[in-house]
């Protein structure tokens, strides 16, 4: 499987907020992320230079890489709902929510 | 004065080592320094100078030290901070490519607003800092500044808790920091949000208030835990040399007065003045309109082809005239000025008062002297000067520069223009004459149908003076004092007495008061 979808989790080895956003990640993943999305789980005291890159202040920060627009949310990912609404990117209204669409138009 | 130069007495228990900021006149303000491994707070209303107050800690530091430092920015991008630290003349390419700089992004943009669900922490901003800092090797943090953080993050509690975290962990691993804030306005609390004075150990407010139709930047250390620093506002600019601050206490009390003397270019004033002026005094002339007091000046600038003035520089700050008009006027008195600036010995500095600040005009004075070294300077006039500030900011003004000369060891003349045409007014609008060490008094009187000038030493600090009241004229080889002008009385206001003769032992300066 392949998938224009691609994700980064910024998360703090010892944060409790970072701990519940990894244990939230499977189910976000099942709900909001398309198929075969990739997705970076980033420790930003080990890699400093990637925060860097992505200007994160905030841990936990999970950041739609692709497709663009980028999108972020910061927070322990609670709010399963909010996470679909923000991070889940547009699709064919087909009978198949789920399935990514690698031509599809950025969005405004 | 007493608001503004007293010294705070240390309440800790131990005083807390202070770290060199070297932004001019920052240090003296602080009494040493930033408290070392702790967090400063300088807050301000917008375009008050904080960013560029937090440059200059970082980028003055690192220059003069062998540590790095690492600017976190929020509200600006790297880039415009770039631009800004290369218009005050810092190489910041080469400073970031040596390691000892690094510019942190912290800017929150248009595009990656955040979304915020739940718990979260400032982890990601902590570790960045530190990561910079260990690559930089960094001894000073600037944080400019944290207002964005709450915007961005709409969860204050969070965002405040996080804050004193990440200052407890940089001040663990000794690093001394500047954090800014914004202030709502010149009466509001300390920072906006009102937390961020409980982190810090220093707080420094600073202000650019308008006052009689004149903006004027102040600096204040409103709080220093664990050691002295001066207290109240001190005016400082902003320009090419980045932040400067006048901390216009900056009197040495235990220096020596000079007893070398300069003649004054006029062979019966050097009598009247026991010998010339001191070559670390500054006089005074004060007269009406037309009275002389530029001659004077000229007078004095002229004294530099006198045989014992032979390897001598000088000065010329006119504020009302062109130094094309300046020429033109001494060639009429017989002064030739043009060959001592050919010879590099004479300067002329010609400038509208308006051009720029009182503090700027300080600082321009005060740059020409470094850079020319003149061993007397005249200023023609202080009326023109003392137009463009608040009276306040005038009298600062004076004490600073009468500190600097003395210090310099530069012999200061200064014109100043009196308001009534005959008769006395005080010699300025803002009670200056302490600040002098000599007063020179022209005036009209009006004396068998005719108007005479005449001219007198009024005080002399330090010397024996000729207290008479001299007649003088002005033809084509300038100024002819002649005798004592006895029939006049009541020159020098009411009630004062007539035709006093011969010089006095200078115990008894005479002061004029109005």
């Amino acid at each position: 499987l392949s998938s224009n979808e691609r994700y980064i989790l910024f998360v703090s080895r010892s944060s409790p907020a970072s701990a519940r956003a990894i244990a939230a990640l499977p189910k976000v993943r099942a709900e909001a992320f398309g198929v075969g999305a990739i997705v970076d789980v980033v420790d930003v005291a080990s890699d400093a230079a990637r925060a860097d890159e992505y200007r994160i202040l905030a841990t936990p920060t999970l950041v739609r890489v692709a497709p663009l627009p980028a999108k972020r949310i910061v927070g322990d990912l609670a709010d399963a709902n909010l996470v679909r609404s923000v991070m889940t990117p547009p699709r064919l209204e087909d009978g198949h929510p789920k399935r990514p669409r690698a031509d599809f138009p950025e969005e405004r | 004065m007493s608001s503004t130069v007293s010294i705070e007495r240390a309440t800790g228990p131990e005083p807390i080592e202070r770290l060199k900021t070297n932004v001019q006149g920052f240090d003296q303000l602080l009494g040493g320094g930033v408290p070392v491994a702790r967090t400063t707070l300088v807050t301000g209303a917008a375009g008050s100078g904080k960013t560029v107050l937090a440059i200059e800690f970082l980028v003055c530091g690192i220059a003069a030290e062998r540590g790095g430092g690492v600017f976190v920015s929020f509200e600006e991008p790297v880039a415009d901070v770039r631009r800004c630290m290369r218009a005050f003349g810092w190489d910041v390419d080469r400073l970031e490519s040596e390691n000892r700089l690094a510019m942190l992004d912290a800017t929150v943009r248009a595009d990656d607003l955040n979304v915020v669900t739940g718990d979260f922490d400032l982890e990601g901003l902590l570790q960045r800092i530190l990561h910079a800092a260990e690559r930089v090797n960094a001894t000073r943090v600037s944080i400019d500044s944290t207002g964005a953080l709450f915007s961005s993050f709409a969860n204050d509690r969070i965002v405040r808790t996080e804050l004193h975290r990440i200052a407890e962990t940089l001040k663990a691993k000794g690093l001394t920091v500047v954090v800014t804030a914004e202030r709502m306005d010149e009466t509001a609390g300390v920072s906006r949000f009102g937390v961020e004075e409980y982190v810090a150990d220093c707080v420094i407010v600073l202000r650019n208030p308008l006052i009689e139709d004149r903006r004027r930047r102040t600096m204040e250390v409103l709080k220093l835990r664990g050691g002295p620093h001066l207290k109240g506002e001190y005016p400082f600019t902003i320009s090419g040399a980045g932040i400067r601050i006048i901390p216009f206490v900056d009197i040495d009390l235990g220096r020596v007065a000079s007893l070398v003397r300069l003649t004054t270019g006029i062979a019966e004033l050097d009598e009247m003045s026991g010998g010339g002026f001191f070559r670390d005094s500054v006089t005074l002339a004060s007269g009406a309109t037309g009275t002389g007091k530029t001659l004077l000046a000229t007078h004095f600038l002229g004294a530099l082809s006198h045989p014992e003035c032979a390897n001598h520089r000088a000065i010329m700050f006119a504020y009302e005239e062109s130094a094309e008009q300046l020429r033109r006027n001494a060639t009429g008195w017989g002064i030739n000025l043009e060959p001592l600036e050919a010879e590099g010995r004479l300067r002329i500095v010609a400038e509208p008062p308006e051009a720029k600040s009182l503090e700027d005009h300080y600082f321009e004075i005060t740059d020409q002297i470094e850079r020319f070294r003149p061993q007397r300077i005249a200023l023609d006039s202080i009326s023109a000067l003392e137009r463009i500030a608040s009276r306040k900011a005038f009298r600062e003004f004076m004490l600073s520069l009468s500190a600097y000369l003395r210090t310099k060891e530069v012999a200061g003349f200064l014109t100043s223009t009196n308001q009534l045409l005959f008769g006395a007014g005080s010699v300025t609008r803002v009670d200056i004459s302490s600040v002098t060490d000599t007063i020179l008094m022209l005036r009209y009187v009006e004396h068998e149908g005719h108007v005479a000038r005449v001219l007198a030493v009024l005080k002399m600090r330090g010397s024996a003076h000729d207290s008479r009241i001299r007649s003088f004229d002005i033809d084509g080889n300038g100024i002819r004092i002649g005798g004592a002008f006895v029939p006049g009385s009541g020159i020098l206001g009411p009630g004062s007495r007539q035709g006093q003769a011969g010089p006095n032992t200078g115990a008894h300066d005479a002061e004029l008061e109005t």
